[in-house]
């Protein structure tokens, strides 16, 4: 079982490297880390000789800048290979040459999944790298909180890539790009929503918030890590279970995918 | 023996979603197996149900009825495609690779050891002729160098059971000449084959037993020879230096066709064939050919399924 998911997950990796998807993010990657580096360099420059300690401590600033503005591109990257892996392997019928070796479907959905994943890694393992040696190259090297920070961005990569998957089995690409979103970041857009309600003085009770964020469990089981990560704190007894949390709903929405996949009528759709 | 493949009154309705209800009957009722060693031909016109039932027999679809076996198992199964090979109609392959790279993919997909896989990719990637293009891009090819890499990807885990949608389609004659080679080859090599087709010419020289289907119903099943038999007359080529004979025969109203150096006879009865043999050595003629003709496939099928139209036009109006 493991060497056909293995030998689709790598099948998966490949087309993906071969389509423009990667190449966008690689892009919109690099845009990040310059945007980054420029910034620290500017700084750098602009310091006196004694106020190196300063703008070290400016650092850790920067480096959640850029982990959220990196990481908010890692998560449409996931989005869009999980809306777009299977969806044309489907339209496209290569589906059936694949399916008709012997591989189930579960097999195939997992290494759809885990070969988006591994593109996703990827992407993140060039940016640790190259933050990584900035921050060294300043004397503030990054630490394991850093570390957990960045990992934590990862497995919200993973969690919009099965909700993408999963989505795209029904929905074609945009519809399903949009639903996974929402459907990841729901709890968060009620916040907002109620946020700017209340900032216009419109009272929504909070038992209402509540009730609407309810169905999107996901993006509470993020903010909790989320939170304990900008605390600091590492403690692995508050740490694990909202780690867990957030592998439950990825692999939760992955199983469900499989589920709708597994007893699909495949159609050549393309006629 | 047991059955390779078996479909038990496989039906499928194809149903519209919202907003609009439809559905369609693309398949009722099918029944039929195909056995070890043999060569079966599955035929019908364009939107017969050909593909459909494929995909129902390799578990791409689910049955609304009845039900398929594929070596025993439920072909949703993955253990059930083991040793199976498929090319499917028009086949699509990720464009961006090469040949071997794709063929690298499937027999990892199939479990085979990597020694006998790359050895056994050369080899076949030399059977289709696609030696000189193995470098290029598959989304490159043209389209009877993407059939021939199709056969050769079916052909990988040296399959007990063929399963061949339209396998000639895309093909120059050369092309299809090759293939008829090298399903021949396969036959005696013991391989079982599914054959869909509507090129009726090609079957019939390498089939074994025939479906012909219409419209998701069968028509007409049976061995080639029985599908055939029906219909069925004799031909007597004979050769008449003085054109004596073929005076006396036309004058009682024989139809004779002229052929190069000799004349032709063809009649549905057997007793008057020989009425004609005797007639004919009696005046002098030399009998080069005596035989028994069946009719084509083709005459076959194009009978049937024009005659069902017909009825079926008949009906409406
Ligand atoms: N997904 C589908 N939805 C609705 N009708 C379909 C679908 N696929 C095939 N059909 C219809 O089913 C019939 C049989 O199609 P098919 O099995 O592809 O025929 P064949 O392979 O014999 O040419 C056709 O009339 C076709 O239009
Ligand atoms: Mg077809």
């Amino acid at each position: 079982m493991v060497h056909r998911i293995t030998a689709v997950a790598w099948m998966t990796f490949r087309r993906l490297l071969r389509s423009r998807i990667l190449m966008a993010g690689a892009i919109l990657a690099l845009l990040v880390m310059g945007l980054y580096s420029g910034i620290l360099i500017a700084i750098l420059a602009a310091a006196e000789e004694g106020d190196q300690q300063e703008v070290q401590a400016l650092v850790p600033m920067f480096f959640h800048l850029a982990v959220a503005m990196f990481g908010t591109v890692s998560t449409i990257m996931a989005t869009i290979i999980g809306v777009t892996v299977l969806r044309t392997d489907m339209t496209s019928g290569t589906i059936f040459g694949v399916l008709a070796k012997p591989v189930s479907r579960g097999e195939y959905v997992a290494g759809n999944w885990l070969g988006g994943l591994v593109a996703v890694l990827i992407l993140w393992l060039v940016f640790a790298v190259v933050m990584g040696a900035i921050a060294s190259g300043i004397g503030a090297p990054l630490g394991s909180l850093h570390v957990a920070i960045i990992a934590s961005r990862i497995l919200m990569a993973a969690l919009s890539l099965s909700a993408a998957l999963l989505l795209s089995i029904r929905f074609n690409a945009w519809g399903a790009a949009v639903l996974s979103v929402l459907l990841v970041n729901g709890a968060s857009v009620v916040e907002q929503v109620a946020n700017i309600m209340g900032a216009l003085k419109v009272d929504v009770p909070e038992k209402l918030v509540n009730a609407l964020a309810f169905p999107f469990p996901v993006t509470n089981a993020f903010d909790g890590l989320s939170e304990r990560l900008m605390q600091s704190d590492l403690a692995p007894d508050s740490l694990l279970p909202a780690v867990a949390h957030v592998v439950d709903y990825a692999l939760v929405l992955l199983f469900v995918a499989y589920l709708f996949f597994r007893r699909l009528d495949l159609n050549r759709s393309s006629e | 023996m047991t059955p390779l493949l078996q479909a038990n009154g496989l039906s499928k309705t194809y149903s519209a979603r919202f907003p609009k209800r439809d559905s369609f009957d693309a398949l009722s009722d099918m029944t039929f197996d195909v056995r070890p060693g043999e060569i079966f031909a599955f035929l019908g016109p364009n939107g017969a149900g050909k593909t459909t039932t494929i995909n129902l027999l390799l578990g791409f679809l689910n049955p609304t009825r009845g039900e398929c076996r594929l070596f025993g198992l439920d072909p949703r199964e993955r253990r059930a495609r083991e040793q199976v090979g498929f090319l499917p109609e028009n086949y699509a392959f990720y464009p961006a690779f090469t040949a071997p790279t794709l063929l690298n993919y499937f027999g990892r997909l199939q479990g085979i050891p990597a020694p006998e896989r790359l050895k056994r990719i050369d080899e076949l990637i030399e059977r289709v002729d696609l030696t000189e293009a193995r470098r290029r891009p598959v989304g490159k090819y043209s389209r009877g160098m993407r059939q021939r890499l199709g056969i050769a990807q079916a052909l990988l885990n040296r399959p007990k059971l063929l399963i061949l949608d339209e396998p000639t389609s895309g093909f120059d004659p050369i092309g299809r000449y090759m293939v008829r080679d090298l399903l021949s080859e396969l036959k005696q090599s013991g391989v079982s084959i599914f054959l869909c087709s509507h090129i009726l010419s090609e079957v019939e020289a390498i089939c074994d037993r025939v479906v012909i289907i219409d419209r998701g119903r069968t028509v007409r099943e049976g061995t080639l020879a029985s599908v055939l038999g029906t219909g069925r007359g004799f031909e007597i080529v004979f050769r008449d230096a003085s054109g004596d004979v073929s005076r006396d025969l036309a004058a009682r109203g024989t139809a004779i066709e002229e052929l190069e150096n000799n004349r032709r006879i063809a009649v549905n009865d057997e007793a008057e064939a020989q009425r004609l043999l005797d007639q004919i050595r009696a005046g002098g003629g030399v009998i080069v050919r005596y035989q028994a003709i069946g009719r084509s496939l083709e005459e076959t099928f194009i009978q049937d399924i024009a005659g069902r139209h017909t009825r079926a036009q008949e009906k409406v109006s």
